[in-house]
């Protein structure tokens, strides 16, 4: 199995999906599937949003830091979307 | 285990010290681990440069000292991270290293055994670290560390670094692996990938062979940069090789591979038992019980009560048979096979008196020391005393201590030793100082015989009464002691109480029954070994004495041990003890060293003053019969515990004289000369000194241990001027009437030496919170 | 895309509230952890992080609360409970929540 590659492909089907979701339909554990979403999004191919904020496409920060979004996530929910032709260069990795 | 590759031995080069450097993601456990290996040894500073925190300590393993770095916990050590990554990445490949210590979340594996992945690629030797294994069994999983082991191609031990037990383990585990170390199965990253690394890895001239390989897969995945333009030009033509064959980039396969090689090693470590559902329900239920407002705190000390009861009253059971059974063979035994094979009685009375005897009076408070040590292994594993922790913090922080420091307390019960290494629980540097310095006036198992051959004297109605006043004394004291010091010398908040609970478990017989066996071990060996020692110097200072024509064989009246005793009668006066008692205080010298030989030194000096026959008992033992008549006490013993359940501390068979003595270890002829010696509010005083005055050397080797010369030092004067004091002031004011001028200079001498500390706490408390602060700002506006 | 961002609820800023101000049984998620860098690294190792959905299931009391994390229980004193700044994640959406 490939996972990786299985994740991407299903959000790329789905275009929005949460990590539990991907995790139930590739039967992983919700921790790894997460740490995966997190190195497609640092590849730049997929971004977080989170359901009753905010963020626009490209440009969040991810971690709440900036103080945008800190008092708005209350109930939300952490979701990724594919953001096909993004950087696809794998040497933007270490930013 | 498997067959670990075997790295060639390193030349002994300098005298540096081998290093294990600790990694894992940062919510693995790392910190309580790295706590665990060094003790107070750890240094807290910055890596250079960064404002990254570096802790390092050293830790001893058998004869080895060791140093520990507890590097940054980091997901990977791949690009996109901070600083904690680049210093992390930085050590593992630059520095020399022993060893890689990787710790992972057992409940939690496939998250974490992607940083594994790449730790293994750094071509170091390695031992895996599942932490949190009942975590993961509260989860329904079984922990398969062997076949893990298998795979990794490098050791897994799998502990709860919570408990103090997993050390002993993990120690074994380091030292074999230092010892042989094995540098794992790398994983396979598929023909292209390999093949690519390969190409890639002849092309790196000035990086060392063991590096290679990490550094091409570094190079392929992007996170770092070429050199030199011929490698530049290689990486490009071999990435446009790829990219013929594949969709995909170089890095995607890579992560993809470890993603799915973390996967695999979790299916392999883990298997999944059952639901883990009911457990949940069982843990609400009694969670909502042991937790309640009202009846958590009543049903610890309940707990507690239990504990003595089963732990006194049940060893009683099987003490007198311990006690019969080894004086017959160590003391009667022993003494008639030297008397028939001709040694002469000077030699017999050292090996079979003084050794013999003393290793006797161990052995036979072995069942009550066993017992505590089951239950309190009992309690550990069943996760109910972290529970009691919570419920008694609120309690414990009035006297500025953080509720776990109750688990020592416990433990100290049953020996101080083990109280003071479990202080390791306790986080925060300033809580767990306050909590060793605690430990010393706990009344331990050994204090409590002197408590009982003095109780049966003196106390006879109300011996039960005594004893527990002493029990109650002494955690009073402490309670006191912490409160004092963290008012004065170690000022400062009391963390707030975060503790994990771990799941409700029944204990599996096994695992109690070692980890307590364990402990008993060493105070058996401990003690014993100390016994022998002063067994033979205290059979040798009665018998020889200064005389007008020098060091001569005497007898005890005249002897070294009186002329030294006597000579310290004038500081033990004011607490009642008088020139004719000098016996009292070698009593006292010889339990600085280990309480458990007070009565009996009190009992070999009384013995001899009596002039008795020593060799008498050794010429016709009847060892059979002894040994028949220790077997017989046991059912003997079991319906007494049965109808004395009550009576926690056996207190009730004070009434008799002659399961009193045994339960002490000391002999009517000893007791008769304590009731000539003392008075019973001189007896009083006497016991208090013997609670609160230095527990003894091993205790005072394990402070040194924990908190250092200084705190140790302290301890002892502190604990001698306290006991010293208190005695007095008992026996001052109690006989007050009759000489009332002298009492109040006592007293009053007391209160201002009292006062005094108190002031040299404060300033020293002034002068540390003037020495941190400056710190505390430079480190504020770093 | 952006209008599917755009139109879903967009919700006020909630009000402070701590683990102290919660109930028992209450689920809730952690927004942010007040008391420094020790406090957040303690919790942390612990589970304790932004965005954990957590359950109380003792107190909160004088005593403290006792949290349950994932699969895990953690007490917490007083001085704890009050560092925690937590939204409450209603009862019908405690699962997963996620609408999509």
């Amino acid at each position: 199995m490939k996972p990786l590659f299985a994740v991407r492909e299903v959000l790329q089907k789905q275009g929005m999906a949460s990590a539990s979701q991907i995790a139930a339909e590739l039967k992983l554990s919700v921790g790894l599937v997460e740490d995966m979403l997190v190195y497609w999004q640092r590849r730049g191919v997929v971004e977080q949003v989170s359901v009753g904020t905010r963020k626009s496409c490209g440009r969040s920060c991810h971690s709440g830091g900036c103080g945008s979004c800190g008092n708005t996530m209350a109930p939300s929910v952490q979701a990724y979307r594919w953001c096909s032709g993004g950087r696809q260069s794998p040497h933007l990795l270490s930013q | 285990m498997s067959d670990f590759h075997e790295t060639p031995q390193r030349s002994p080069v300098s005298a540096r010290l081998p290093v294990i450097a600790l990694a894992g993601n940062p919510n693995c456990g790392k910190t309580t681990l790295f706590n665990l290996l060094t003790g107070a040894h750890q240094h807290v500073g910055n890596w250079p440069g960064v404002t990254v925190e570096r802790r390092s300590g050293t830790m001893t393993m058998g004869r080895r000292k060791i140093s520990v770095v507890d590097l940054p916990g980091v997901y990977s050590l791949m690009g996109g991270g901070g600083e904690d990554q680049r210093v992390a990445r930085d050590f593992l490949l630059d520095s020399d290293i022993e060893l890689i210590v990787n710790i992972v979340d057992a409940s939690n594996l496939e998250r974490h055994m992607a940083l594994t992945a790449e730790l293994l690629e750094t071509g170091r030797p390695m031992v895996l670290v599942l932490n949190m294994v009942d975590e993961a069994e509260a989860h329904g999983l079984q922990v398969r560390s062997h076949e893990l082991s298998a795979a990794l191609g490098v050791p897994v031990i799998p502990i709860v670094a919570r408990k103090a037990r997993s050390r002993t383990r993990l120690m074994e585990t380091l030292t074999q692996a230092l010892d042989h170390p094995a540098l794992g199965n790398m994983l396979d990253y598929g023909q292209l990938i390999e093949a690519a690394l390969a190409a890639l890895g002849t092309l790196l001239p000035g990086v060392p062979p063991a590096h290679r390989r990490f550094t091409a897969l570094c190079l392929l995945e992007g996170n770092s940069d070429p050199i030199d333009p011929k490698t530049q030009h290689a990486l490009q033509q071999i990435s446009s090789e790829l990219a013929v064959m594949s969709d995909e980039t170089p890095a995607d396969l890579i992560m993809d591979r470890r993603f799915a090689w973390a996967q695999e090693m979790a299916a392999i470590a883990m298997h999944r038992q059952g639901p883990a559902g009911l457990r949940q329900k069982i843990t609400d239920r009694l969670d909502r019980v042991v937790l309640n407002d009202w009846l958590g705190v009543p049903l610890f000390l309940a707990v507690l009560y239990l504990v003595f009861v089963v732990s006194f009253s049940g060893g009683n059971i099987f003490l007198d048979f311990f006690d019969q059974a080894s004086a017959a063979l160590l003391i009667h035994g022993v003494g008639h096979l030297l008397l028939s094979s001709g040694l002469p009685t000077w030699l017999i009375s050292i090996i079979a008196g003084g050794i013999g005897g003393g290793l006797n009076l161990v052995i036979s408070f072995i069942p009550p020391i066993g017992l505590t040590f089951l239950f309190l292994a009992f309690l550990d594993d069943s996760g109910y005393m972290a529970r009691a922790a919570y419920a008694m913090d609120r309690l414990m922080r009035r006297m500025s201590l953080p509720g776990n420091a109750l688990v020592p307390m416990v433990i100290g019960f049953g020996c101080n030793v083990p109280a003071i290494m479990g202080s390791r629980i306790i986080e925060d540097p300033r809580g767990r100082i306050l909590t060793v310095l605690m430990q010393p006036f706990m009344s331990c198992s050994a204090r409590l015989t002197i408590y009982m051959a003095f109780a049966v004297v003196f106390f006879r109605s109300n011996g039960g009464q005594v004893v527990f006043a002493l029990y109650v004394l002494g955690i009073i004291v402490a309670l006191l002691t912490a409160w004092l010091l963290g008012k004065t010398a170690l000022r400062g908040e009391v963390l707030p109480f975060v503790m994990e609970l771990p799941p409700y478990r029944l204990p599996s017989f096994r695992s109690v029954f070692l980890q307590a066996w364990q402990r008993l071990k060493v105070f058996i060996f401990r003690v014993g070994r100390v016994i022998a020692v002063i067994g033979v110097v205290l059979f040798i200072l009665p018998g020889i004495g200064w005389t007008d024509r020098g060091l001569r064989s005497t007898d005890i009246d005249h002897s070294l041990l009186a002329q030294g005793s006597r000579a310290l009668v004038p500081i033990f006066e004011p607490m009642g003890i008088h020139q004719d008692n000098w016996p009292a205080i070698s009593g006292l010298i010889a339990g600085a060293a280990a309480k458990e030989i007070v009565i009996g030194t009190l009992n070999g000096i009384y013995q001899r003053q009596n002039a008795a026959d020593l060799m008498a008992d050794y010429r016709d033992p009847d060892i059979a019969g002894q040994l028949l008549g220790a077997i017989k006490t046991i059912p003997a013993n079991a319906v007494t515990f049965f109808t004395t359940l009550d009576d926690p501390l056996g207190l009730s068979v004070m009434d008799s004289t002659g399961t009193a003595e045994q339960a002490s270890g000391a002999e009517s002829a000893t007791l008769q000369a304590i009731a000539a010696g003392f008075t019973p509010l001189s007896a009083f005083a006497y016991l208090v000194f013997v609670l609160l005055y230095v527990p003894c050397a091993s205790t005072m080797g394990a402070l040194r241990r924990e908190v250092g010369w200084g705190w140790m030092s302290f301890s002892l004067l502190y604990g001698t001027g306290l006991a010293w004091s208190a005695s007095t002031v008992i026996y001052q004011s109690s006989t007050f009437a009759k000489h009332p001028g002298h009492s109040t200079a006592w007293i009053a001498g007391v209160l201002a030496a009292f006062a005094l500390l108190v002031v040299g706490l404060r300033l020293y408390g002034q002068r540390r919170d003037a020495l941190s602060k400056p710190s505390l700002n430079r480190r504020a506006s770093a | 895309m952006d209008s599917f961002i755009m139109n879903s609820s967009i919700t006020s800023p909630s009000e402070s509230l701590f683990i102290g101000d919660l109930h028992l049984g209450d689920h809730a998620r952690v927004l942010e952890i007040t008391g420094g860098k020790v406090m957040r690294q303690r919790l942390g190792m612990l589970g304790i992080r932004r965005d954990t959905p957590v359950r109380v299931v003792h107190g909160p009391g004088k005593r403290g609360a006792v949290l349950q994390v994932g699969g895990a229980r953690v007490a917490l004193g007083w001085g704890v409970i009050q560092r925690i700044r937590v939204a409450i994640i209603p009862a019908e959406s405690t699962h997963t929540g996620e609408k999509t």
